[in-house]
């Protein structure tokens, strides 16, 4: 992860109005459990259908024979897998990448399915197969819709990662450390003896990068130093 | 004596960064170390999770489970005289578009078959069952057990006047379904000669094995829906016809393409 990047664009954010800097990390963590429980409902309504599963690959005529069992498992278990670590906030830009990348492949082959006059059950949520025509252009032009929708959440969660109450916030190794020194620095001052130095209400609030503090011990250590 | 302490003093500022540096380093290589065996964690109790859910939920092919006489190697009721072209017809019962398609085609496609134009392979899929799953006073899993009454009116020769007439008797709304009692009026209306050894073949659930040999060949055909149509194993594509009467001149189209 680019703490750099994510370095400027707090600092402008900080510039910024103080109302932002409240609501963006939480907007972080609704985008990010948001586009998490959909995978994991997505792929649970799947998986747990097996057959199904494996029946809504083959509809879109895209794979060989061979690989439309790999891809009728695999798939629903790596919508699961991004999923919980999206609602964890674990490897949170990374999940949120391959989420969205997962949502770029499935508008691909709507797209695949419709340019080629099948029609078929997507099996986006569980389901599938071969269908009728009838209502194909609206369902397919919806379906891309919502997961184009789904590309944006996790694009926003890629962007604002990890958001609060994730347990990168709350293992944050001292990457960050150096800069939040001088952040705290900054903010000790914008305080003045109002607020000195006492941080001890942490955990949740006050912390306006939106990470949780994990090592208040590490903390007092950079008030000493 | 002025400039040693202002060294050492400048030599301890260096010494304490080198250590902060140092202990951030490794407290940053812990975070990671960390993260990484978490993510693994996650992963290995996902992919734990499903192979649990995929081996427990799939359908267990029973590839020794008795087959009703006559059938093919992909598992269908071949109907008819010729050897080629081949015309699979993949339906389940309780599919309401394979009702449609037999009331718009059934005379067209069975001439087919009698005319010896081609060999016309029934495949009774089951894979609706999980319509009667949402339907409480439904009798569950109709499409196997019609599947299985097909079987046995095989059994005794009857095989495609049972599969009419259970068409003939597609409940409108979907999650319906048929009772037994219905299934052995149906196999009546068929001529099934003995309506007793019908009956133990129903009850006793005699095809339920072959219905799993008839969904792996489903599986290896890439039927992914009924009705579907392969002529000599390649797919119809039926999807720019409108009306079901339209599909089925699309089938027979494809057939008298492939004709010999």
């Amino acid at each position: 992860m680019s703490h750099g990047a994510d370095g400027a664009s707090e600092r402008s954010s900080r510039a910024a109005t103080a109302g932002t800097d409240r609501w963006r990390p939480w907007a972080a963590t609704v985008a990010r459990v948001g586009l998490g429980v959909v995978l994991v409902a997505a792929g649970w309504l799947k998986i747990s259908s097996p057959d199904d599963a494996v029946r809504a690959v083959q509809a879109y005529q895209i794979l060989p024979q061979g690989l439309t069992h790999a891809f009728g498992y695999g798939l629903p278990l790596a919508e699961i897998l991004l999923g919980v670590l999206l609602v964890l906030g674990l490897g949170t830009r990374w999940a949120a990448l391959g989420g969205g990348l997962l949502m770029a492949v499935f508008i691909g082959g709507v797209i695949s399915v419709w340019v080629r006059g099948l029609s078929i059950d997507c099996g986006c949520f569980g389901g599938g197969g071969t269908t009728t025509p009838a209502g194909r252009n609206l369902r397919y032009s919806t379906e891309i819709a919502r997961d184009l929708l789904f590309v944006g959440l996790a694009s926003f969660s890629a962007v604002l990662a990890p958001g609060r109450l994730s347990l990168d916030g709350l293992l944050r190794g001292p990457a960050g450390r150096p800069r939040r020194a001088g952040a705290m620095q900054e903010r000790a001052d914008s305080r003045g003896a109002l607020d000195d130095g006492d941080d001890g209400d942490d955990g949740d609030d006050g912390d306006d990068d939106g990470r949780v503090e994990a090592d208040p011990g590490a903390r007092a250590e950079e008030h000493r130093t | 004596m002025t400039t040693r302490p202002k060294q050492s003093r400048a030599q301890a500022r260096e010494r304490l960064a080198a250590e902060r540096a140092a202990a951030l380093a490794a407290s940053k290589r812990r975070a990671t170390v960390l993260r990484i065996a978490l993510v693994a964690l996650v992963v290995v109790l996902v992919a734990g999770i499903g192979v649990g859910v995929v081996l427990s939920r799939s359908t267990k092919v029973d590839a020794s489970a008795a087959v009703p006489p006559g059938v093919t190697a992909t598992k269908g009721y071949p109907v008819g005289t010729a050897s080629k072209p081949v015309l699979d017809v993949w339906e389940d019962f309780q599919c309401p578009n394979c009702g449609a398609f037999e009331a718009a085609n059934r005379a067209k496609i069975e001439a087919l078959a009698t005319s010896g134009k081609a060999l016309v392979v029934y495949h009774t899929w089951n894979f609706l069952d999980r319509n009667n799953v949402g339907n409480p006073v439904a009798p569950q899993n109709s499409s196997s057990r019609a599947a299985m009454a097909a079987g046995c009116a095989d059994d005794q020769g009857r095989f495609l006047a049972m599969h009419d007439q259970i068409y003939a008797n597609q409940p409108s709304n979907e999650a319906t379904g048929w009772t037994d009692a219905q299934l052995e009026q149906f196999a009546k209306n068929a001529a099934v000669p003995d309506m007793s050894t019908f009956d133990q073949c129903l009850s006793s659930r005699k095809y339920a094995g072959f219905l799993t040999q008839v969904n792996k060949a489903a599986d290896q055909a890439q039927v992914s829906g009924t009705p579907t149509f392969l002529v000599n194993g390649r797919l119809v594509n039926v999807s720019a016809a409108s009306g079901w009467a339209a599909v089925g001149d699309l089938v027979v189209a494809a057939v008298a393409k492939a004709a010999p």
